[in-house]
């Protein structure tokens, strides 16, 4: 069913609180993770079972640290876990899909809430201009109305948000509209029947503008991300993927960060990747010097070969890369070729297999046949 | 001055089944072909994991062959189709990461095709020679 | 952990299979000095008793915990050398091979290159040793019985040989009768016997006996399982006393396999220049079995005054694809000539040949006896057949006169060569069989394992493997059964030791090695999230370690580290 969130004097925060709040009163889930803000002032998704506490709540704050589907997972894995509501951003959707898929994540008992993501900020950015005054979140809005999303003077959205192809509601239990919307109208949400009864809304019709917006929002980011996505090709090309990560200091942070990478501990902070050292001074005889850490390049593309099927492109491995590295351009690039080899959309659908564990027999025939 | 040709070197991973004991065959037939190849026994084509491939190729293996058993012929039913995949989407991120993905050649050889294994591992030292040598052979930052 | 490596080195000579190429002394002085090695010495032949003392006494003396043999193909002499390095106190899965026979010295010329390659492969043995971690031998119990797939004369010997030892034999024959193509056969080469006076005994005692099951009209449909344990699905009738049962399905748990399905009998059609199925005149030799059985050698009425018999119809014609030889027309054409002259004394009897091989007991005095009736031999490729009068023009190379000649004939006998069957796919594919290129069943090892297949439980029996004559079939057949009792009388089978493991410290639980594994083997724990591997059910095939980014779940002596090590050392 389309409805509306009632906003009352033009303050949609305030309303999307209320309709969250309502999750919570009206018993259709035991807590809710949301973006916080903490008594200092910082943005952080907590686990909220306190309705009163909602009013710290901010699901509109542009900041993005890490992708919420990492901190779904915990509070969703497995039984016994109370039933909770899930405010995401797109990217952290399809993220959490992918964490389904490897069973990192639950969808039992969940209710995920996707909102329109007209962009958000770095940490590091979205400090800076709290200090200088804070965030115009009015201005942003508006730009998700029309479609003409800037950022505050001064700033840049994330690397990620500028390149975001998906910035849209799409999938979820909940869709917060705030693509093409007069919220003053009331904040347009999608929600399932039952849903929308147990918490007495009636049918409203968005207003109709939203795909239109979407599209242009999505083809002004489409071209930005094929520009980036060339010149980053070029560089593989030119330079190597040795070369492009060549700065890499192997904080593992990109890993760390990263939504997708569920292990618990990376193979290479494993014993395999422990060496004698003696097999160091046989390696920097063979080449003559031998970069250390070890295994640079191979970790990077081990982890293209892991994960980059199920990047869903939140980008937040460039943002945690202390050296600067377009990690998340990488990934997007290689990715966007490597999942279209096997039509697979990441985050699309939880019923579609993950490409690497599922095979048809009949396709790819000639491959191996070669003379 | 006079230089010696290029020899290229080729780690191959083959499937106990199929084309390890395919190369037995060529072993046994007598079957003559380049002494290029390193083979690596691996039980299946499906347990050839695409970090053994993409280290044999940073450390300067010129060439990677991964050899199993015909699609409808794995002796564990299905690891040659995921080998298939596995491969398949490794050689698109080699060449997407600017890596020359033809380094890596996936191929069926069957227990009773020794020929087939040694034609192979003769067209892929041919090709390898003519395509030169892989440059992570020399280079140290990687 | 594993302990410090103490690595003993062999290098085989293999007498001069390995030594004639491989400069082994040289590869043996380079063996001494790789990290971990305590001694490298090179032996003759490494897998005679002599040089199996070698690894022992080495083991015992100077306290090895791992041996590297480097010599044939682990596919040969593995075990061999695995029990000579237990005998020594030596964990035999601390053991590791390096093949520089079939993959080195019998496929390279230049005795640098192979002896830079033997020394390639040895270090990576070394490598992977010196990584290999102790491990048991395990087995499983074995489900008593035995399914023969084929009821002709091997399946019928095989499954008597099985019941006599005690064990349940079930037969599983397509047609609607047991006796394969020996049914249509009047009297075997080189006795003459009448088939009629061994054959009907033989389907008898298979009938009456009380292990035996016979099931008519019927296919495998499926197969599960392994060695020990298979489960096959029969779609077909059951021959109980009181008949042929109604068509359905039965399970029948068995611990080996016997294929025995025999062979497809030429089409000469595929040889049109020959003119069979236009001509009246010209018959297999399958329809002079049956003309022979009946007494009529007639052709419209009238005694033929000259039968030409041609051999090598369907066999070792590479055009057709069948470039090898199917070992009984020489000894059929032979017989049938034979006959034909005791039976017409008048008329003239000429075979042409490629070669005659009529080898085996017997076959060159049966050869000779032939010649002695009357029989004429002649060299020479017939390459056409065709209509004059009432008769028929054989025209042939005669490849010693090297021209052609045309010869009259009013019977001429087309000696058929044996092929594959059509269903040998499915078969294959149902018990995921190997084929040798002529598309018979390929066995394990062409000397060594006759009978035994790449399956382990597998075994093949008559000419389903390949052309046979009778005896050969039988003696085959026999060879199967007692290979396949191996197993049944033992009650217990070895399985593979090097199963998936997982740590339970590293395992996130997503379930891909569960979703991947053909074999169900691990599983969710649902208490702890983390997967656990049924030892039992695991096949060692790798496909969950692949699949697991952190390694959580592993192949034991497959493990990453082992390979990497191996790639690192052969990369240099």
């Amino acid at each position: 069913m389309q409805a509306r969130i009632p906003v009352e004097g033009g303050d949609v925060v305030a309303a999307l609180r209320g309709f969250l709040r309502d999750l919570l009163e009206k018993e259709v889930v035991e807590a809710v993770v949301v973006p916080m803000v903490t008594p200092s002032g910082a943005v952080t998704p907590a686990l909220v079972a306190d309705p009163a506490l909602l009013d710290a709540a901010d699901p509109l704050t542009p900041v993005m640290g890490l992708n919420a589907a990492r901190v779904v997972g915990p509070v969703t894995i497995r039984e016994p876990r109370g039933k909770i509501a899930a405010v995401l951003r797109p990217c952290e959707y399809r993220a959490l899909i992918e964490l389904v898929k490897l069973q990192q994540a639950s969808l039992d008992d969940l209710v995920t809430v996707v909102v329109d993501c007209p962009g958000t900020y770095t940490v590091p950015d979205y400090e800076t201009m709290r200090a200088n005054g804070g965030v115009d979140r009015e201005a942003l809005l508006a730009g998700a109305r029309t479609g003409e999303v800037a950022p505050q003077e001064g700033y840049a959205f994330r690397d990620a948000c500028q390149m975001c192809e998906r910035p849209h509601a799409e999938g979820g239990d909940v869709q917060v509209w705030l693509f093409g919307a007069d919220l003053s109208a009331g904040i347009p949400v999608s929600l399932p029947d039952d849903l929308a009864e147990q918490l007495g809304f009636s049918p409203a019709e968005a207003d109709g503008r939203r795909a239109e917006v979407v599209e242009k929002v999505v083809s002004a980011r489409t071209q930005v991300r094929d520009e980036r996505f060339a010149e980053i090709r070029q560089r593989l090309e030119e330079e190597g993927i040795e070369g492009v990560f060549a700065a890499c200091i192997r904080c593992h942070n990109c890993m760390t960060n990263c939504p997708i990478c569920y292990c618990k501990t990376c193979l290479f902070k494993s014993p395999i990747f422990e060496h004698e050292p003696i097999q160091y001074m046989n390696w920097a005889r063979r080449k003559g010097a031998f970069r250390l850490p070890a295994d640079t390049t191979l970790f990077h593309l081990t982890r293209l070969n892991h994960m980059v099927l199920s990047c869903i492109g939140c980008g937040v491995c460039t943002d945690a890369c202390p050296a600067d590295l377009p990690v998340g351009r990488v990934f997007r690039a290689v990715g966007q070729e490597v999942q279209a080899v096997f039509d697979y959309v990441p985050g699309r659908d939880v019923e579609e297999p993950l490409p690497l564990v599922t095979f048809k027999e009949d396709e790819w025939t000639e491959v191996g046949e070669e003379e | 001055m006079e230089t010696t040709e290029f020899e290229p070197k080729i780690v191959a991973f083959l499937c106990n089944w199929c084309t390890y004991t395919g190369a037995d065959l060529a072993g046994t037939s007598r079957i003559q072909y380049p002494p290029n190849v390193r083979i690596i026994r691996l039980m299946c084509s499906g347990s050839v994991d695409p970090t053994y491939v993409l280290k044999a190729l940073l450390d300067g293996a010129d060439g990677v062959l991964i050899g199993g058993c015909h699609p409808g012929d794995c002796h564990y039913q299905s690891g040659n189709y995921k080998a298939r995949r596995r491969i398949i989407a490794l050689k698109e991120i080699l060449k997407q990461a600017g890596m020359e993905e033809d380094r890596v050649w996936l191929r069926w050889i069957s227990a009773s095709e020794g020929q087939r294994f040694a034609d192979t591992v003769r067209k892929m030292t041919e090709f390898l020679k003519e395509k030169g040598p892989n440059p992570m052979k020399r280079e140290w930052a990687v | 952990m594993a302990s410090r490596p103490r690595i003993g080195v062999y290098i085989c000579h293999c007498g001069t299979n390995i030594a004639a190429t491989v400069d082994v002394e040289a590869v043996t002085e380079f063996a001494k000095n790789l990290p971990g090695v305590v001694i490298a010495r090179h032996y003759t032949y490494m897998c005679s008793e002599p040089g199996q003392a070698l690894i022992k006494e080495d083991a015992r003396k100077l306290g090895l915990n791992r041996v590297v043999v480097a010599s044939c193909s682990p596919r040969m002499h593995e075990p061999t050398f695995r029990a000579a390095s237990q005998e020594g106190g030596v964990n035999p899965y601390q053991f590791e091979m390096a093949n520089i026979r079939e993959q080195c010295s019998w496929v390279h010329h230049d005795r640098d290159e192979a002896t830079a390659k033997a020394k390639a492969l040895v270090v990576a043995a070394v490598a992977k040793a010196a990584r290999l971690e102790p491990l048991e031998d395990r087995e499983v119990g074995v489900t008593p019985g035995a399914v023969v797939i084929g009821g002709g004369v091997a399946g019928m010997v095989a499954a008597l040989d099985v019941a006599e030892a005690g064990f349940p034999a079930y037969i599983v024959e397509k047609s609607d009768h047991l006796g394969g193509h020996v049914a249509d056969l009047n009297r075997t080469f080189p006795d003459l016997e009448p088939v009629a006076e061994w054959l009907p005994g033989l389907i008898e005692r298979v009938q009456s006996h009380p292990n035996i099951t016979v099931f008519l009209n019927a296919q495998v449909a499926r197969v599960e399982g392994y060695v020990g344990n298979f489960e096959v699905t029969v779609s077909g009738s059951k021959v109980s006393g009181s008949g042929l049962g109604e068509p359905g399905t039965h399970s029948l748990q068995v611990g080996a396999i016997i294929v025995a399905t025999g062979y497809k009998v030429f089409d000469p059609h595929r040889k049109p220049e020959f003119g069979y199925g236009l001509y009246p005149q010209v018959i297999t030799t399958l329809e002079m079995e049956r003309r022979l059985a009946e007494g009529d050698l007639a052709v419209d009425g009238k005694e033929p005054e000259h039968v030409v018999f041609i051999k090598c119809v369907g066999s070792r014609d590479k055009q057709l694809g069948n470039p090898y030889c199917s070992r009984v027309c020489c000894m059929i054409s032979a017989k049938q000539a034979q006959l034909v002259r005791q039976a017409l004394p008048d008329t003239r009897v000429t075979v042409f040949y490629i070669d005659v091989r009529t080898f085996g007991k017997r076959g060159e005095e049966f050869y000779d006896e032939a010649r002695r009736s009357g029989v004429r031999y002649r060299r020479g490729n017939v390459s056409e057949i065709y209509r004059r009068g009432d008769r028929v023009v054989v025209r042939v190379e005669d490849t010693f006169l090297r021209r052609t000649l045309e010869v009259e004939a009013d019977l001429v006998v087309l000696a058929v060569g044996m092929e594959a069957r059509q269903d040998t796919d499915e078969i294959a594919t149902l018990l995921k069989l190997p084929r040798s290129a002529d598309g018979f069943f390929l066995e394990a090892h062409p000397k060594l394992r006759p009978v035994d297949t790449a399956m382990d439980g597998v075994f093949l029996a008559g000419c389903c493997q390949g052309p046979k004559d009778i005896p050969d079939t039988i003696a085959q057949a026999r060879a199967a059964a007692a290979s396949a009792l191996i197993p049944l009388l033992r009650g217990t089978v070895p399985v593979i030791s090097e199963t998936a493991v997982v740590d339970p410290e590293l395992c996130a639980g997503c379930g891909m090695c569960v979703e991947v594994c053909p074999f169900g083997a691990p599983a969710l724990d649902p208490l702890w999230g983390v997967s656990r591997v049924n030892a039992v059910l695991c096949k060692g095939c790798g496909a969950c370690a692949v699949t697991c980014p952190s390694k959580a779940i592993q192949v034991r002596h497959f493990r990453p580290d082992q390979i990497l090590a191996q790639v690192d050392v052969l990369v240099e």
